[in-house]
């Protein structure tokens, strides 16, 4: 079944942020994404979601001689239910000092997507 | 769930970080390098096999019983395998002996803060609540 794409307009500004200085990169990033279409199944999930899917998936930057290990690392969702995904952030590895650094980062750009996509239920 | 309640040495990831404290106390002492440099053939070895069962115990734990303790015991051996491979990090730009060990170690220890970062993000309440918010919205 053919996935389609969620962009939200946080996702787009923090990767535009991210990769503004790899900006020769963009469009392998861009295929990258596209790719993720075809398939979704790619890279490391975090369990725990039941049928929705939250993988996190680690691009080269080759334009930059920047390996796997030292790229993008991309987090997205999948929701089969709906054949939607969801891209949800990028950031660089070594981006943020440290895994708290990181997981304050995360947590500040899914509020904003969450925020995007509908009301706080609270 | 066969290291679902895994205590001591019968657990391989248990039994690599000891190995790696030994291994960051002997590397205070550069005339065993060539202890060392055995043990980090063995390591390189049984890295990504390591690997695949830290990653296998995380998926399961999730999956099947979500139990904080099983969680936590994993978290603390990830934990301890990383500051054992950030203590071998730094000996080997400590004592030129160890230079050529720098990459393979840092390689590896890169690994494992990958490992450890996913098991924070994905352990963090806030984190899986909004993920959570956001698969509700979509």
């Amino acid at each position: 079944m053919p996935f389609d794409i969620l962009r939200t307009a946080s996702f787009e500004t923090n990767m535009a942020s991210c990769l503004e200085a790899y900006s020769r990169s963009i469009p392998s990033v861009e295929a990258v994404i596209a790719g993720l279409l075809r398939e979704p199944n790619q890279g490391n999930v975090y369990p725990g979601f039941g049928q929705v899917q939250v993988r996190k998936l680690r691009v080269a930057l080759k334009e930059y001689r920047l390996s796997k290990r030292d790229g993008l690392r991309l987090i997205f969702m999948v929701v089969p239910k709906r054949a939607m995904l969801v891209p949800l952030m990028v950031y660089r590895k070594g981006q943020f000092k440290s895994e708290g650094d990181v997981n304050s980062a995360i947590k500040e750009q899914l509020r904003r997507v969450a925020r995007e996509l509908g009301p706080d239920p609270c | 769930m066969r290291f679902q309640e895994s205590r001591g040495y019968d657990d391989p990831l248990h039994e690599l970080g000891r190995q790696l404290c030994d291994l960051a106390q002997a590397a205070s002492l550069p005339y065993r390098f060539l202890m060392i440099y055995y043990h980090v053939a063995v390591l390189w070895l049984k890295h990504h096999q390591l690997l695949r069962l830290a990653r296998w115990r995380f998926a399961s734990c999730h999956e099947v019983c979500e139990s904080a303790p099983c969680l936590g015991n994993l978290a603390e051996s990830i934990h301890t395998i990383r500051s054992g491979y950030e203590t071998l990090v730094a000996s080997s730009r400590e004592f030129s002996l160890f230079l050529p060990l720098r990459k393979p170690f840092e390689q590896m220890l890169a690994d494992w803060d990958e490992m450890s970062e996913d098991v924070a993000i994905s352990s963090d309440p806030e984190i899986r609540s909004l993920l959570f918010r956001i698969s509700d919205a979509v």
